[in-house]
């Protein structure tokens, strides 16, 4: 009886104490959770959110470049960086020489990349970024401390041809020159940022919230006709080329919108390799590189003279004895050329006929129709770089100045200026301003800055010019052609070169219901001038685009063109040698 | 009786309606796990896009057309006396 009693007891006490701990637990318990409720309760939610929220960037593709036709000049691909960290990377170090060898550098490179950052956790390859066939090479050593990061990068499939126009993006995918500089906000777009909530899978689990919207990087469309872009960089090539010259550029504008249609320069780089981008072939001679323009620039010293009435194309101005004093020095033509006529004048390029025309204008004249056409002033392009040439206002001009700028010296000028001032003349006395993007179709230019007939009586002089002056080898079968060539000393430390020239030529074409103005320039030809080295790339340039433009011919085939038109196609495939079959 | 009868009532809708928002979520996630997937998918076929047009505008340079045609079809750009012009 005893024994049970004691038995009870124990139990009782047993019982009791297992009671008391589930209490003293649930105290616990309790007091924890109001702990964490109410003490903690901050801190520990913010926790929470940043173990499963995250605030992401929304990225966004820039945009294409596209030419009139929506023919590709310029898109992102994917590529890939590859990093390091340091410390684990370090124990594959008997491997290293593999991956030098798949990304291209010599051996040794991974040593002083690391050396050189000793303190770095974290430390990006050269070349920095790489195709994504390479990248699953390089993934497939399986490496330790290795690591990628999808990045993309610019392609420019047109290479060499467009590459002054386009430009070229940076490692950040930032424009750094010419269209990619000029609209890097409309290409690259704006990327947007999100929280996202995810598990430890990674998976999401609500709808994520959008702070910042993204805005996407458009695409743009060019004027360029990437088909005339070609030929225009191959026949540029090919006469820079042939005559050992510096440089070149060549611009091509649509009548009547200021498009323009073909841009390039010698010497050029490959966008796509950044080892081609010395400074020299980067720069955009169209627009950067001003010159004094030369025997190019008397169609304006003729406008001016038909605008203010003084002439007509058939004046007659003595030019004997073939040389003009000015101060100190003498300007002559290459021989008397007599009495002529103001289209003979610009037939025959005299300079001593542009000066005598010029003594009759007032300087504020002058000045206002080269300022008119743009000389001195912005051409519209707004490219980075761009010069605005120089034209001095006429308050400032010394007096022989306007006998100077008469036959195209003293007054500097850029390439798509001197595009855009024969424009004018081409498109019946309108000046527009000169674009690389669409305009809308109901654009139309309002700004007249020379009469209709003036215009028309240039371009018939000019049309003379190329016929039976100084620009015959710029003749195209079949077409009326209008230009003026231009043949220029150079200059250096305040003094004219007698061995360093600039051939020019600036043509309309056709002449008589104009399409096209083209402007060739070519730096420093070892020999000829703008009538034997610039004209026949305006000749060749003009008749693909005639073809791929399907311009129709407006000249009648007579006998005798025919003749001239056999003797002039010969000229032209013996300079292009390399065209010639 | 009848407050047992309405509360049971109540139990098994509070029931049901857990389930379905159970439910709800799980379908929510993977929705959402599937628009994930959709995203990345639309990402990679741009990519892959970019890439053929890139090839595309590649093979269709003018200096490979012209070389091809040159080279493999024997064309050339025709003398002036080869060419007869129909009006």
């Amino acid at each position: 009886m005893n024994n049970i009693e004691n038995k009870q007891t124990s139990l009782n006490i047993r019982q009791r104490f297992v009671v008391f701990c589930f209490f003293l637990s649930s105290i616990l318990l309790i007091l924890r959770a109001i702990d964490i409720q109410i003490t903690d309760r901050d801190f520990l939610i913010k926790k929470g959110m940043q173990q499963y929220n995250k605030v992401e960037s929304i990225p966004t593709i820039r945009g294409k470049v596209l030419d009139r036709n929506g023919e590709l000049l310029a898109i992102s691909v994917e590529s890939q960086s590859i990093y390091v960290r340091p410390q684990k990377f370090l124990t594959e170090q008997n491997r290293w020489s593999q991956l030098e060898a798949l990304i291209g550098q010599e051996k040794g490179y991974l040593k002083n990349r690391l050396l050189s950052r000793p303190e770095s956790k974290f430390v990006y390859l050269q070349p920095r970024l790489i195709s994504p066939e390479v990248a699953d090479r390089v993934r497939a050593l399986n490496f330790n401390g290795l690591g990628f990061e999808r990045q993309f990068s610019r392609f420019y499939p047109h290479k060499h041809e467009t590459s002054h126009l386009l430009g070229y993006t940076g490692d950040d995918h930032k424009g750094q020159e010419g269209i990619e500089l000029l609209y890097d906000r409309h290409l690259s777009g704006i990327p947007g940022t999100q929280k996202v909530f995810r598990d430890a899978k990674k998976n999401a689990i609500r709808e994520p919230e959008i702070i910042k919207k993204p805005e996407p990087g458009k695409d743009l469309n060019l004027t360029i006709d990437q088909r005339i872009q070609y030929f225009a960089f191959k026949y540029l090539k090919e006469a820079v080329q042939t005559h050992n010259a510096d440089a070149g550029s060549l611009v091509v504008v649509k009548v009547g919108t200021g498009e323009v249609i073909a841009m390039t320069n010698q010497p050029s780089f490959n966008p796509n390799l950044r080892s081609s981008m010395a400074p020299h072939r980067v720069r955009n001679r169209t627009v950067t590189d001003a010159f004094e323009p030369g025997s190019t620039i008397k169609p304006f010293t003729a406008a001016a003279v038909l605008s203010d009435g003084l002439y007509e194309p058939e004046s007659k101005v003595d030019t004997s004895p073939g040389r003009f004093q000015l101060g100190n020095y003498w300007v002559g033509d290459i021989k008397n050329y007599g009495v002529i006529t103001l289209r003979q004048i610009l037939e025959k390029s005299s300079n001593v006929g542009a000066i005598k025309i010029s003594l009759d204008l007032g300087v504020e004249s002058m000045w206002g129709t080269l300022n008119d056409v743009g000389f001195g002033n912005p051409s519209g392009l707004m490219f980075p770089g761009e010069s605005y040439g120089r034209l001095k206002g006429f308050e400032l001009w010394h007096p022989t100045e306007r006998a100077t700028i008469s036959y195209g010296y003293g007054m500097a000028v850029t390439t798509s200026q001197l595009a855009k001032a024969y424009s004018v003349i081409a498109n019946g006395g309108f000046s527009i301003p000169l674009t690389v993007v669409k305009r809308p179709s109901s654009f139309e230019s309002k700004n007249r800055v020379l009469k209709e007939d003036v215009t028309l009586s240039l371009r018939n002089m000019l049309e003379t010019a190329v016929e039976s002056g100084t620009g015959k080898l710029a003749r195209i079968p079949g077409y009326s052609v209008a230009g003026k060539t231009g043949t220029v000393r150079k200059s250096a430390g305040g003094k004219y070169l007698e061995d360093q020239h600039m051939a020019i030529f600036a043509g309309i074409f056709p002449a008589r219901k104009p399409q096209l103005v083209t402007v060739i320039v070519i730096d420093n030809p070892r020999a000829g001038g703008g009538g034997t080295v610039a004209a026949p790339v305006f000749s060749a340039v003009m008749q693909e685009a005639a073809r791929l433009l399907n311009i129709r011919p407006d000249l009648v085939p007579t006998e005798q063109n025919q003749v001239n038109q056999f003797a002039h196609s010969n000229q032209v495939a013996d300079y292009f040698s390399g065209q010639a079959r | 009786m009848k407050q047992s009868m309405v509360l049971l009532f109540l139990v098994v809708l509070t029931f049901v309606s857990s389930v379905e928002l159970i439910k709800t979520r799980h379908s929510i996630r993977y929705a959402l796990k599937e628009l994930d997937r959709l995203s990345d998918e639309t990402m990679e076929l741009e990519i892959e896009n970019h890439k053929l047009l890139l090839e595309y505008a590649h093979l269709a340079s003018g200096y490979r057309v012209e070389d091809l045609a040159e080279s493999r079809l024997n064309m050339y750009n025709p003398d002036l006396s080869e060419i007869i012009v129909v009006r």
